[in-house]
């Protein structure tokens, strides 16, 4: 179980979000969503222990700003939106790095599976630095699968915090990569995303929490945050949403309007 | 997750690993090479032959072993120490740092060594002769160490900002403090008198002359502790790479981790440049021909920066020890002179240097 209540971060003199209370249930895949310099990110950072922020953040009961490094990282793995490397790794040895101390410490064949999920099996030996943006997504999502490879581990479930896990990649591995969440929920564990894409949210997850303007103006199933009225103050723009056959809400914004 | 079990292939990035196993084994017997081949070498035209000949029939004349056991053992023993920590310090500054050209000579170490040494030498004359009695030959050493670790503690502090040390703040307080001992030193330079920058010029440009059992018994308690205990390290290092955001969210206690790698690049540093004096390159030189050959995975990496790092400097100190003999080269000259067209070498393969 996550849970937030009444966070409020604060970075430099601007307050970048404000009260924010929200929770989110293992076995579920939550997206956070929302126009540009709504607070998604930063959000995210304060759930992951990387910034600090007023309130009460909650991991499996763990209190985020007082957790060991160790506690946190044997719960959750997080994959930033963008991972440069100082040094020429290889793909394999990068994967490596989610092999914690703990249990899978000895499952050295973990990395070469994890890069078979994302696609990547017969990489292992590039150079990190030679990739492109999308690859380079795809292996860091590699490693953080290997760090929380069990979704329900002895002590609980585990968590994967994903910042913007699609923004680069093609259809093929966008789709690809949402299911590997959806899978990594469906099997007990914790997904949350901070996402872009409305559509493949509405898609592929459980929950949205919209942000807008440093605070959260809506959150529950695609159905009750994908409305019109919500997503046309949220975004500053004219949206209607459509019902597709067998699928979610589906949504295009109205150009003439914005 | 049943059904996360897809390839199972352990093909690919084990041969680097394998590699650098084998290279640990070569630089462990490049080493033992290098050190015998050192001890048969120098001024006094006592050759290997003759040692061992004579070794075998336990008839070493007093002068030879004199030469052998107060000159050359200890000379060899302080290039391999020296070596291994300047090496090693440069490894875990460029992993702290993130930037394979980073090297404690540039985060003010170096310089506020060389500053203490100065001092020492400029202005040791004005100490009351009491004190100065008790210092004896270590006035220099000790100096050059004080300044040293004084310079990495202030560095820490005005990089370090609640609990967080900022590595660009500290590169660039480095190289304002860097520029700061060096107008110091300037003055210091032009009060002196004609003997001390004989002295300062020796002394600035490293040298392992001065190499006895006692200079070694001072750095030795500093040095050796890092050389062994730095693998322990690795793994934090190598997460580091990531980002210290990334490596925290992978378990790595990152401001411990940052604390560890200063303390232990002051020790090493400031040790060496107290007993040898300012040796440039090394630490810049020997982790990126590594990096090259064996990757940038600091379990191996450390260890084979200590024993490349022996080995280069027991080298070079033969060639400076040699090549102008009986006179004696400063082998900062000599490493300068090997190693600065590496480090432009990298700089030119590297177009776009990571920033920090």
């Amino acid at each position: 179980m996550l849970q937030l209540e009444h966070v409020s971060i604060t970075l430099g003199r601007r307050e970048v979000l404000r009260d924010v209370s929200l929770s989110a249930r293992a076995g579920t895949l939550t997206a956070i969503v929302g126009p540009n310099g709504s607070g998604k990110t930063t959000l995210l950072r304060a759930i992951t222990g990387e910034i600090a922020y007023q309130g009460k953040i909650t991991l499996n009961g763990l209190d985020v700003a007082r957790a060991k490094a160790w506690q946190l990282a044997a719960v959750r793995a997080v994959m930033a939106q963008e991972t440069q490397l100082a040094f020429p790794f290889t793909v394999l040895e990068v994967v490596r790095l989610g092999l914690s101390m703990g249990e899978n410490a000895g499952a050295q064949d973990l990395p070469q599976r994890a890069l078979a999920e994302v696609d990547l099996l017969h990489h292992g030996a590039r150079n990190y630095q030679d990739l492109s943006g999308g690859e380079r997504q795809r292996v860091q999502l590699a490693r953080a699968l290997v760090q929380v490879w069990n979704p329900v581990a002895a002590a609980g479930a585990r968590w994967l915090f994903l910042d913007e896990p699609v923004a680069s990649l093609d259809l093929g591995h966008q789709v690809q990569v949402m299911r590997l969440a959806r899978r990594f929920a469906d099997a007990g564990g914790g997904v949350v995303a901070v996402m872009h894409d409305l559509n493949l949210s509405a898609m592929f997850c459980d929950h949205l929490a919209l942000l807008a303007d440093g605070g959260l103006i809506a959150a529950g199933p695609p159905e009750s945050v994908l409305t019109d009225a919500l997503l046309s103050t949220a975004y500053n723009c004219t949206i209607r949403t459509n019902q597709l056959p067998n699928a979610g809400p589906w949504l295009l914004p109205q150009a003439v309007a914005c | 997750m049943a059904s996360f079990a897809l390839g199972r292939n352990h093909s690919s990035g084990g041969t680097r690993e394998a590699r650098a196993g084998l290279m640990l084994r070569a630089l462990i017997v490049l080493a033992l090479l290098v050190s015998v081949v050192s001890l048969g070498t120098g001024a006094a035209g006592l050759g290997l032959a003759d040692l061992f000949q004579a070794g075998l029939r336990g008839t070493l004349a007093p002068r030879d072993q004199v030469i052998f056991w107060n000159i050359r053992l200890p000379r060899l023993a302080m290039g391999l120490l020296i070596g291994a920590a300047l090496a090693v310090s440069g490894a875990l500054m460029q992993g702290l740092f993130r930037n394979p050209l980073a090297d404690p000579g540039i985060v003010g170490v170096g310089a506020g060594a060389g500053l203490g040494a100065v001092l020492a030498i400029v202005l040791g004359g004005l100490l009351p002769a009491g004190i100065a009695v008790q210092f004896g030959g270590h006035l220099v050493p000790v100096a050059a160490f004080l300044g040293g670790w004084g310079a990495t503690l202030l560095l820490y502090r005005l990089a370090t900002r609640g609990g967080h040390t900022s590595v660009a703040n500290m590169l660039l307080a480095g190289i304002a403090l860097g520029a700061l001992a060096g107008a110091v030193t300037g003055i210091l330079v032009y009060l002196a008198d004609d003997r001390q920058l004989r002295d300062l010029t020796f002394w600035s440009m490293g040298s392992l002359a001065g190499a006895g059992w006692g200079k070694l018994a001072t750095a030795l308690p500093l040095i050796l502790p890092v050389l062994v205990f730095s693998p322990l390290m690795a793994r934090g290092l190598n997460a580091l790479a990531l980002g210290e955001a990334q490596a925290a969210h992978l378990g790595i206690e990152v401001e411990r981790l940052k604390q560890l790698i200063i303390l232990a690049v002051a020790a090493a540093t400031g040790a060496s440049v107290a007993v040898a004096g300012g040796i440039g390159f090394i630490g810049i030189v020997v982790p990126h021909l590594l990096r090259i050959s064996t990757g940038p995975n600091h379990r191996y990496l450390l260890p084979n920066a200590a024993l490349l790092g022996a080995s280069l400097l027991v080298g070079a100190d033969m060639i400076a020890r040699t090549i102008v003999a009986p006179a004696e080269l400063p082998i900062g000259i000599v490493t300068a002179v090997l190693g600065a067209p590496v480090f432009l070498w990298i700089l030119m393969r590297r177009q776009g240097l990571v920033g920090i």
